[in-house]
């Protein structure tokens, strides 16, 4: 099987992975506290990839700079205790169906992020991309509640 | 701590549960797209991204835990089925990025990227097959989500 082949089929098997997460806290949040749920599950998220990280790259860790460190803190505030949790709680109130087209707008804002941080200006096919997920997200939203 | 006691009891039986939802989900997708720089730079200048990965999950449920401390012995006193849930969706989570950086040692980004981007639908066809109780999958909704998933595609594909 070619790299490509590979790479292809990986990349199926992580968005089947990233496809399942929200189905799951739908389910699982109606029994469960959102904080405690969340808790539970950066828990086994901790397990899994300190199992994989530690044996790998243990020497690596101790010999990062401290300076470092706050990156990461940012980085995990914006990623789990903002990115996840809102998420999660998304999902358990506005349904799987809803909320989960309008998590995949994420490259629309750091498109939107980079223009206004960085001067980026993207190509045309961008600006298409862009157009295409406002309209698929207006017309989610607009779906009303039956 | 007025604003924290609001970010824990977001969930808690709001009176616009639908429009809450969507707007937090909105709000959760900025905060990963501001992500995107942040960890590119870590990624590509500090250090692996199972390195990454490993200190953001663990500085996330460090905060998580401080946060959710005062409720966690009575909300895991009761039944256990939301905790094996929530576990599950946590490791689905991990999975799915570990997956990715391997994806991505075998294939450009351009090639990942749009493949990546089709995961809502994922997520809706599971619903619509397994969870047809709780969730109401119309065409619009498809239409919808088909439309945000080919914007992604263009704009990754744009972007690389």
């Amino acid at each position: 099987m070619s790299d490509i082949t590979l790479g292809i089929l990986f990349a199926l098997l992580a968005a089947i992975s990233f496809g399942t997460s929200p189905v799951l806290a739908r389910i699982g949040l109606r029994y469960i506290n959102a904080p405690t749920g969340l808790l539970v599950s950066m828990l086994s998220s901790l397990a899994i990839i300190a199992a994989i990280a530690i044996p790998l790259h243990g020497r690596d860790m101790l010999e990062l700079p401290l300076h470092i460190f706050p990156w990461f803190v940012l980085l995990g505030i914006l990623n789990y205790v903002l990115g996840r949790y809102l998420n999660y709680v998304g999902v358990h109130l506005a349904g799987v169906a809803k909320a989960t087209p309008l998590i995949s707008t994420s490259p629309l804002f750091a498109m939107i992020l980079a223009f206004i941080f960085i001067q980026e200006v993207p190509p045309p096919i961008v600006f298409v991309g862009a157009l295409s997920i406002v309209g698929g997200v207006a017309l989610i939203v607009s779906e009303r509640p039956s | 701590m007025g604003l924290l006691h609001a970010f824990i009891r977001m969930g808690s039986e709001p009176r616009h549960p639908i429009l809450l939802g969507i707007i937090l989900v909105l709000l959760a997708s900025f905060s990963y797209g501001s992500t995107h720089t942040l960890a590119r730079y870590l990624v590509t200048d500090i250090s692996s991204p199972l390195v990454v990965s490993f200190f953001s999950t663990l500085s996330g449920t460090t905060i998580i835990a401080l946060i959710a401390a005062r409720r966690v012995k009575k909300d895991l006193s009761g039944p256990k089925r939301g905790v094996v849930i929530m576990a599950l969706a946590g490791v689905a989570g991990i999975c799915g990025s570990t997956i990715l950086f391997v994806a991505l040692s075998h294939a450009p980004v351009a090639t990942v990227s749009p493949i990546l981007a089709i995961n809502p639908l994922v997520s809706i066809a599971i619903a619509h097959l397994f969870m047809k109780r709780l969730e109401h999958v119309t065409p619009r909704i498809w239409i919808g989500a088909i439309m945000a998933v080919c914007g992604v595609c263009l704009i990754t594909i744009g972007s690389t």
